[in-house]
């Protein structure tokens, strides 16, 4: 991930939140999904079927193909907003 | 023009008929009051000053932007001026936006060009709604309020016609054509609106026109985040303000109703807007 902090805003009852880059001063908006996977990834990597089975377990009333799915649009938000990269092992 | 002061000089005599025409109501200072900004619009120099004559924009004394046609020398004051206030005055953060107001509550119009927000606010203002701004909404980040300059009202091809029909007492400017913005004119701003100039207002609603033709007036909740992006990208000066410009925005759009709003009609946008905030006309 990189070197950055991000301020968030979010909104009542809404899936998509803002977020301010400290670093580097751009704005994004992501969805709800995104703002978890960009916390979780602070500590350390996590491989992306790692972060769809931590989702689940999260939010285990949602249905988890779903989660799969909202995991898969927020990796594309966090990559094109140059917020995170893959790591191959 | 509260709050700033403009020193204007020209040699074009037209243009001082215009700005007598337009800033009718607007108290003129004397010469040697202080001014926020220094502009001038005058003849270009040379054969180009008899020959198909070209004027050209200057601030503090500095060239600006390319010469145009002489007989545009009014829009092209306008548009120095709005890039005077957009480019300099960081005390605010700038939204290209139309502002009106009633009963202390204002509504923003933050709309890219063509969306119909200067034809809408032309429109709302002879009906009733105070003009504070039809082009730049100046936002106080501190006190959460909005000023504006009630300066004259810029209409663009086709919406000249329209707003003329719809309030047939309006002044305008001869209309100029050819310009980059197709043909506009210039609506000298309610007596009313100028009056109340240092007034500012709290920001009520946010409301993005859409102009559709033929469209029934509907009113749809428009999400805050998405709304938040909007107002950052026509901020002339949210970057220069850094976090506090992204902290100021989230107030603001935490604090207004968020919607947007399709039409086609004026007669119609004037019974939707009467209606949105008392709540009888709501998404």
């Amino acid at each position: 991930m990189r070197n950055t902090t991000l301020a968030f805003r979010f909104f009542f009852e809404e899936d998509a939140v803002v977020a301010y880059d400290e670093m580097s001063g751009d704005t994004h908006l992501l969805s709800i999904v995104a703002r978890e996977i960009f916390e979780t990834l602070i500590d350390s990597p996590v491989s992306v079927q790692g972060l769809k089975d931590l989702l689940c377990s999260r939010f285990p009333e949602d249905v988890p193909e779903l989660v799969s799915e909202g995991v898969d649009v927020a990796l594309v938000q966090l990559l094109g907003a140059d917020l995170i990269q893959v790591v191959v092992d | 023009m509260h709050p700033f002061v403009v020193r204007v000089r020209s040699d074009i005599s037209r243009l001082a008929d215009d700005i007598c025409l337009m800033y009718a109501d607007f108290p003129v200072l004397d010469p040697g009051e202080f001014a926020d900004f220094h502009v001038e619009v005058s003849f270009e120099r040379g054969i180009r000053r008899w020959l198909k004559p070209l004027a050209r924009f200057y601030f503090d004394g500095r060239p600006s932007f390319i010469p145009l046609p002489a007989q545009q020398a009014f829009p092209m004051l306008e548009w120095g001026i709005n890039w005077c206030v957009a480019a300099h005055s960081h005390n605010f953060l700038i939204i290209h936006a139309a502002v009106i107001e009633r009963d202390g509550k204002a509504i923003i119009l933050p709309a890219p060009p063509g969306s119909g927000k200067s034809t809408l606010c032309a429109a709302l203002i002879n009906r009733g709604w105070r003009l504070l701004s039809d082009e730049l909404a100046l936002y106080d980040m501190a006190e959460n309020l909005v000023y504006g300059m009630a300066r004259p009202v810029n209409l663009k091809n086709a919406s000249i016609k329209i707003v003329s029909a719809f309030a047939p007492d309006v002044i305008m400017t001869p209309a100029v054509p050819d310009t980059t913005k197709g043909t506009v004119a210039l609506m000298r701003p309610p007596q009313a609106s100028v009056f109340r100039i240092a007034e500012p207002a709290e920001p009520a609603m946010i409301v993005l026109p859409n102009y559709q033709h033929g469209a029934d007036p509907l009113l749809e909740l428009h999400g805050k985040a998405q709304t938040f992006m909007l107002i950052a990208d026509q901020s002339f000066n949210y970057n220069v303000h850094g976090r506090a410009g992204f902290d100021a925005v989230g107030e603001l759009v935490e604090r207004c109703r968020c919607v947007r709003f399709t039409y086609s009609c004026l007669e119609h946008a004037e019974q939707v807007f009467d209606g949105l905030l008392d709540g009888s006309c709501h998404a």
